[in-house]
């Protein structure tokens, strides 16, 4: 627990942040901090893995895959173009948290652990009185990979307990394969009709969107009801079928289980939501829903989730924030995963550190900006493709790829299907392009 | 009469095949893809179904027709063999001959009316053949029946015995789990040819069926099976086994309302006592998975710890109340909760966790 010398100390810094940003006051109460008047609010961050935005009802899918989500939307703020910083879940989740593109917090790969010298931000909540909590059921979002740091309860394990102690057969299980949102949604319900620690920080991952596609009855019939062909779902992402890509209709097959899993994942989510309502945590909590990277579906000749086009970067983000001036609506802005960490800690009057390379969207929140970002940055070094770098404006999308540069132009070619040389670069391209060596000074250190 | 009768049919038959292969799109202009085996017995079905009628035949030119039309099956039969075996001289990996040879005889058979020998090739009708043919019908087109008549004329041909209930037992252990429909048809044929007085046996053979279900992921199904044995052979000494895979099988295939509206039922039925900790820890998991049921999950954790403490399925429970104290901030019981468990049982997964958060707490000062 905070002590109350610190908390005087961290008061004080809050009064400052909260005038510098307009919040009317910021104080302690009683044994419990408070902010603008009334008792911090709680966060909950929730992560869903494996979401491309453009199968999100909400950003224009045609199939009714996401009904909560859309409602959600509907009430809060949604960014409609929101980027990861990468095309998977450890280096996307680093960034989230700790402010820092992945380069810079390490997880950038199986074998890559997140670094233990950045704050994050269950780090920083903490210092501040929160206790923060996790639940999760990913194999490489673990404590093992550093994922845990600054928690106090970081729960990846109690999925897989219950799931082997419901294992009859002594098979070993697979996690790929298994149901396991429902059981993240016990354990956390579990653990929130428990806690007595207020303020809280309560992240969520939901994993079953994540490749195997083997959604459960009705989900896996709910799309493609009347196929007949080989494809299951599983083995997705091993080849023959991560880079041969099957006939129209098995493809179509593919699309069709991953948006049962989607459908799946979305009543998950709007069971916690509204158990969350239920118990009138939604009014004193910043709530932040997003997905942590896409999937592709042979766009670009492959499966999975490896590389950086846009199927594999544009993810959904959600915020529902109490006492916001602009309560819902659309954002069409440009962000970032990078931005969510100081967006979070501005929102809480609580200091953003300067490792955060990311900008906080507590202006767009509150409706006093139009823009934050001119441009994003993402980076992929996984291994299972080329090493590349992105930035990308709303226009464009400039590369670099094995040394070589090159460049998409988005109001033409939304699928990045042709590639420009630098030869045919525009004004804009040429300089986004000087901008991401810039970047990769900073950033990458020569192989 | 018979001359003509012959063309008559030979002209249907060229209908027919017209029909299907007017079917294929382009067919003139590719080149010729054969489909699957199945896939052909499959798009042809509701073709053959079509009866062929003749008006104003005597019983001597029906009869006449009939074997004139085995005849010509055959001939067909024999020339799809021949190439299935050109085919498999020039490429070894073709290993679908039979497959293929399978196709017009099943057309022409049905549930009732089982596929006769002598529709095949001459040379096909040899017991080693015709047992080769009995596992095409089996494993490529799952057709068990089928399969179990061949198999009989194979018998046939040597003068072996030939028992359906043997067959049928042995087949589903060739399909297995990878063929878990097919094999469960197999034991559900088997059980007819179960003589009345084996009651035993009955029982034994709807367990196996329970056990592919599960096995192959069909919990639903498992369950199905799991019910019919623990309320249809309520007095069998295996009936509490049968409770207990029953709600086994609800817990996987995630129906807590089924679980929770009969498992009380079954932990105060005599039959069910040795089952009784795995259904209190099913019940433990169906109660957790609502959300309103707080008390009476605490109130069950202390009956099950108080009862079977001593049992390696409380462990994962003594984990998630761990969990709940430090929640609570209790801090000096999630410690006790958890050494317990790792004194208790030490080798499981739930104490290595137990483990890593007792040195966590450490880590912080809260001991």
């Amino acid at each position: 627990m905070i002590c109350y010398t610190l908390r005087c100390v961290i008061t004080a810094a809050l009064s400052c942040v909260s005038i510098a940003i307009g919040v009317p006051d910021t104080e302690t109460t009683g044994t419990s901090l408070t902010h603008m008047g009334r008792p911090y609010p709680n966060v909950i961050l929730i992560t869903i893995s494996s979401l491309r935005a453009d199968h999100v009802g909400c950003l224009g899918y045609e199939r009714d895959t996401t009904p909560h989500l859309d409602a959600f939307a509907k009430e809060n703020l949604l960014f409609s173009n929101a980027y990861a910083v990468s095309s998977w879940m450890m280096p996307a989740h680093g960034t989230v948290f700790t402010g820092l593109y992945p380069s810079g917090h390490g997880a950038t790969h199986v074998d890559k652990d997140l670094s233990v010298h950045p704050q994050t931000l269950a780090e920083i909540l903490k210092d501040y009185g929160y206790y923060c909590a996790a639940f999760c059921c990913n194999p490489r979002l673990d404590t093992e990979h550093g994922f845990g740091q600054g928690f106090d309860f970081y729960d990846d394990f109690s999925v897989r307990l219950i799931l082997e102690s419901l294992e009859l057969s002594g098979k070993e299980v697979n996690i790929d394969q298994s149901r396991t949102n429902p059981l993240v949604n016990d354990a956390a319900v579990r653990w929130l009709q428990c806690n007595r620690h207020r303020p809280f920080f309560l992240f969520l991952h939901y994993y079953d969107t994540h490749w195997d596609y083997v959604p459960a009855k009705p989900y896996g019939t709910e799309y493609d009801a009347d196929y007949k062909g080989p494809i299951d779902g599983t083995n997705i992402a091993r080849e023959p079928l991560f880079s041969n890509p099957p006939a129209e209709e098995d493809i179509r097959h593919i699309v069709a289980l991953y948006d049962g899993e989607v459908r799946q994942t979305d009543d998950d989510l709007g069971e916690m939501l509204s158990f969350l309502d239920d118990c009138g945590l939604m009014e004193d909590s910043l709530v932040v829903v997003m997905g942590d990277h896409g999937e592709q579906f042979y766009e670009h000749g492959h499966t999975s989730h490896h590389g950086i086009f846009d199927e594999l970067l544009h993810v959904p983000v959600m915020v529902s924030a109490p006492k916001l001036s602009q309560k819902c609506g659309r954002i069409e802005s440009l962000i970032s995963q990078i931005d969510v960490m100081p967006t979070i800690l501005e929102y809480l009057a609580i200091p953003i550190p300067t490792q955060c390379e990311g900008r906080s969207l507590v202006p767009l929140l509150m409706g006093n900006s139009q823009a934050v970002n001119e441009y994003v940055f993402a980076e992929y070094t996984g291994g299972a493709a080329p090493n590349a770098y992105i930035i990308r404006s709303l226009q464009h999308k400039c590369v670099v790829a094995e040394g070589v540069t090159f460049a998409y132009d988005l109001t033409k070619d939304l699928g990045e299907q042709r590639k420009l040389s630098r030869s045919a670069f525009t004004d804009q391209m040429l300089s986004l392009s000087d901008r991401l060596d810039a970047w990769l000074k900073q950033h990458v250190k020569p192989q | 009469m018979e001359s003509q009768l012959k063309q008559a049919t030979s002209k249907r038959m060229r209908a027919m095949a017209d029909e299907v292969f007017a079917a294929q799109p382009d067919s003139q202009n590719k080149s010729m893809q054969i489909a699957p085996a199945k896939r052909l017995y499959e798009s042809s079905t509701q073709l053959f179904s079509k009866p062929i009628t003749i008006p104003n035949l005597t019983q001597a030119e029906r009869r006449f027709l009939a074997t004139y039309y085995d005849l010509r099956l055959r001939g067909y039969s024999t020339a799809l063999a021949k190439a299935g075996q050109a085919l498999a001289v020039a490429e070894p990996a073709f290993k679908g001959t039979y497959d293929y040879v399978m196709v017009l005889p099943l057309l022409h058979a049905s549930d009732k009316q089982p596929v006769k020998a002598d529709v095949l090739p001459r040379w096909m009708q040899r017991s080693v053949h015709l047992d080769l043919c009995s596992d095409s019908c089996l494993l490529h087109f799952g057709m068990p029946y089928q399969a179990m008549e061949l198999a009989r004329q194979s018998a046939a041909t040597e003068d072996r015995p030939f028992s359906e209930l043997a067959f049928y037992r042995s087949a589903s252990q060739k399909c297995g789990v990878p063929l878990s429909h097919v094999a469960v048809e197999c034991l559900t044929k088997a059980l007819e040819f179960v003589p009345p007085d084996h009651g035993d046996q009955v029982v034994a053979l709807k367990f196996e069926i329970v056990q592919l279900w599960l096995d192959s992921g069909n919990h639903a199904l498992a369950a199905g099976q799991a019910r019919d044995i623990y309320q249809g052979h309520a007095s069998h000494a295996e009936s509490g086994k049968a409770g207990w895979l029953y709600f086994y099988a609800l817990s996987r295939s995630n129906n807590t309302d089924a679980i929770l509206a009969g498992i009380d039922a079954a932990l105060s039925d005599h039959r069910c006592e040795i089952y009784r900790p795995k259904l209190m820890y099913v019940k433990w998991w169906a109660l957790r998975r609502k959300r309103d049921q707080v008390a009476r999950v605490a109130a069950l954790e202390h009956e099950l710890l108080k009862d079977y403490g001593d049992d390696p399925m409380v462990a994962p429970i003594l984990l998630s109340q761990a969990t709940d104290c430090l929640a609570q901030q209790d801090y000096s019981k999630a410690t006790g909760v958890l050494e317990e468990l790792v004194e208790k049982f030490p080798e499981t997964k739930a104490a290595d966790q137990a483990r890593r958060m007792l040195e966590k707490l450490r880590k912080i000062g809260n001991l």
